[in-house]
């Protein structure tokens, strides 16, 4: 075959793109790997291989093992209460009118406002002396709360602003999704006096499982790998109570400067994410309806 | 067709293969500088970029762009870029990603510690500064830009942990001296505290490096690493305990404010409990004397400024802030350059005036005697004190590791100062461990 028509070829047209993630992110990726095995110094230039030595002073690290363990609860805090909350303000704003329009406008509006002005939002919010929080908590009598300050209340604090911005993108989702079913099943649903309980979970709910399966998987992915709230409202304190992951790998790699050890956490991360998203779609496989 | 297919592919994964190998950087290359600032050939302008910790708009930024003009006119084949990097830790952190990316500036401004980090990578100076500058330079602030006979590092915005106080204040308690050990300290303290009008005696902040714990430690009579920079040594015997202890007690009777219980930046929340008449002293850099004398001053107190207490008759106090550095991989004229500048910046005129300027200590002898900077002492008589205060400084940590480190020992510092439950021997134990395992880890 002549390579002119090579060029024209399907193939040919996809090699832009595939070379750019081949750039962008297969090779970032393998470079990660094959670092996470050696001892790595971009100053004094030292390179060497030292097999798992990077794996096992990270599994023995408990600054480490605590970012894994509060992403873990990150993750999953994050995703069951803005999936549902999601599906939630979905289902009251399904409807045409300017009340529920605006509504869903304004509910969209944190997930495009940028993460620091977010955070510096929130930060104002959670001060334990003039932030409003603890003056509502006040109101209703109870004791104000250090929020961000204190080790037991760090990462929840974090978690609520996670959820108070990803709602409004999984509520726009939804509502989406909602639109897409058809009204001959809730027709024959009112025709054979289904409640709205027994219509929502036996056909809503089974008709959006596709994307609650998406929203799932991406809301654990991008809970997982949060870095910008950590970075800018706590640093991962006090004493690493909120510290997570990404962030663990960037203090590691850029702060502490130790990029053999910042790698292999990159690569724990990768591995436990393909994990995550592969059993989301197996458990989802049998229960999620496409059609 | 397929075979077509596969063998474009083929090419585009050599293609990429070849250039990660060609850009990826060998065992044992030197990270090299900035190529836009690789000129001097030919009797061509020579370039010279200078990472400064300050914002170009500081008066540290401000001085430096007079001095480099100032520069440039007596030396026309030169030119000075100074840019500003925001922060001691954010230099630090971009230096390392231009190392990485081969494109670091000429020289530039570190904090004196982070010679233990960059060391490989910084130009031998002796070679680029006249002896006469090089013996001209305060010794007590030089010893730490040297690595065994070889200088790598030389002063530039230098400080030292003070003690700063409300004069007005003291003086309305009829209290005529500052505390010059830690039990006057906390004897001033109480008598200085009202807690019913919430006014403590004393503020205290650890610093984002543990810098301020580090020279009190100093004062205790502890270090931070034994005399071969391998075993952490900071809390053997209790020490560090020990002085975390003294504060924590001042803070749970109330004479001692601690910042940690507020979100704000720590420095400027003490700055404005002392600013605002809350908090009576508090210990700090004298590089900050010129800007809290201003903000004293029009709050309606008069700034006093001393040495740091101590706990015996022999004061021991951590230098710290900045030093200059000229990175090995730039060209041999872009280094003569740069030498040339430091000579520059280290004349009386120039050094004088900084000082003056910034209340940073003078790094030249001769400086510390010129007539701007006597002038300048005549109005501020006190500020002798840290002058004199140069004579007991205590060298600091010489490890790759130390940012890593002090990062644990702030955490547990804060911790100690914001958390009831949390214990200073705990504390400093666990710290302690950490830290020698991070050495342990990552050897020297």
């Amino acid at each position: 075959m002549k390579i002119s028509a090579v060029l024209r070829s399907p193939y040919a047209l996809i090699l832009p793109a595939i070379a750019l993630c081949l750039i962008f992110s297969v090779a970032p990726t393998a470079m990660s790997v094959r670092d996470s095995f050696r001892s790595v110094d971009y100053v004094s230039g030292a390179d060497k291989f030292i097999g798992l030595a990077n794996y096992r002073s990270i599994f023995t690290d408990d600054v480490f093992l605590r970012a894994f363990k509060n992403s873990v609860l990150f993750m999953f805090g994050v995703t069951a209460f803005s999936v549902p909350f999601g599906v939630a303000a979905a289902l009251f704003l399904d409807k045409n009118g300017f009340i529920r329009n605006f509504t869903q406008s304004v509910i969209f509006t944190p997930h495009i406002v940028s993460f620091i002005a977010v955070a510096t939002l929130w930060m104002f919010m959670m001060d334990p002396r003039y932030g409003i929080l603890n003056y509502i908590l006040g109101l209703l009598g109870l004791p104000p709360l250090r929020w961000l300050m204190d080790s037991s209340t760090s990462l929840l604090s974090l978690a609520i602003v996670a959820v108070w911005k990803t709602t409004g993108f999984n509520a726009l989702i939804v509502i989406a999704a909602l639109q897409k079913i058809p009204a001959e099943l809730y027709e024959s649903a009112r025709l054979d006096r289904s409640t709205p309980a027994r219509t929502f979970f036996h056909i809503t709910l089974p008709t959006l499982s596709p994307i609650l399966v998406f929203l799932v998987t991406a809301s654990m992915i991008s809970a997982f790998g949060t870095f910008d709230i950590v970075k800018f409202m706590t640093e991962g304190g006090p004493r690493n109570s909120s510290n997570l992951m990404v962030y663990w790998i960037y203090r590691t790699g850029f702060l502490h400067f130790q990029i053999g050890r910042a790698m292999a956490g990159a690569v724990i991360l990768i591995l436990f994410l393909a994990v995550v998203s592969a059993v989301n779609l197996a458990l989802a496989g049998r229960r999620a309806h496409y059609q | 067709m397929r075979k077509s297919f596969v063998l474009l592919t083929a090419v585009i994964i050599l293609a990429l293969s070849f250039l990660a190998w060609r850009f990826s950087k060998s065992p044992d290359s030197a990270p090299v500088v900035d190529s836009s600032a690789e000129t001097g050939r030919d009797g061509e302008t020579v370039e010279v970029l200078f990472w400064n910790v300050f914002a170009d708009d500081t008066s540290t930024g401000e001085f430096l762009a007079r001095a480099s003009e100032a520069f440039m006119k007596e030396n026309p084949g030169v030119k000075i870029t100074v840019n500003g990097q925001g922060g001691y830790d954010a230099i630090a952190e971009r230096l390392e990603a231009a190392a990485a990316a081969g494109n670091l500036p000429t020289m530039a401004v570190i904090e004196e510690t982070f010679l233990g980090r960059f060391h490989p990578i910084v130009a031998e100076l002796s070679r680029y500064l006249p002896d006469a500058v090089i013996e001209n330079y305060q010794p007590g602030l030089l010893a730490s830009g040297y690595i065994g006979d070889g200088l790598y590092a030389v002063p530039f915005n230098r400080s030292m942990p003070v003690l700063f106080y409300n004069k007005t204040k003291f003086e309305a308690a009829g209290i005529n001296s500052p505390p010059a050990t830690w039990d006057e300290f906390r004897e001033t303290a109480e008598a200085m505290s009202d807690r019913e009008n919430g006014v403590r005696g004393a503020a205290l902040c650890w610093d984002t490096d543990a810098w301020i714990f580090e020279s009190v430690l100093y004062s205790w009579g502890g270090d931070i690493l034994d005399e071969t920079n391998k075993k952490v040594v900071f809390n053997d015997g209790g020490k560090a305990a020990e002085t975390v202890r003294f504060f924590q007690e001042m803070e749970e009777n109330g004479t001692l404010f601690s910042p940690y219980n507020h979100q704000e930046d720590p420095w400027i929340t003490v700055a404005t409990e002392v600013l605002q008449g809350r908090a009576c002293m508090m210990l700090g850099s004298n590089g900050m004397y010129s800007l809290y004398s201003q903000w004293m001053a029009d709050a309606g107190y008069e700034l006093g400024i001393a040495m740091q207490p101590s706990f015996g008759d022999t004061p021991s106090v951590a230098t710290g802030a900045g030093n200059i550095v000229v990175f090995g991989g730039a060209r041999e004229e872009q280094k003569a350059a740069a030498g040339k500048f430091l000579e520059f910046l280290a004349r009386d005129e120039y050094a004088g005036e900084y000082a003056a300027l910034t209340g940073y200590l003078p790094v030249t002898k001769t400086a510390a005697n010129s007539e701007k900077l006597r002038a300048w002492l005549s109005e501020k008589p006190e500020y002798q004190a840290v002058i004199e205060q140069m004579m007991y400084a205590h060298r600091r940590p010489f490890t790759k590791n130390w940012k890593n480190m002090y990062g644990v020992i702030v955490e547990e510092l804060e911790a100690c100062l914001s958390d009831k439950r949390a214990d200073a021997a705990e504390a400093m134990e666990s710290a302690a461990a950490a830290c020698q395992k991070i050495m342990d880890e990552n050897p020297d």
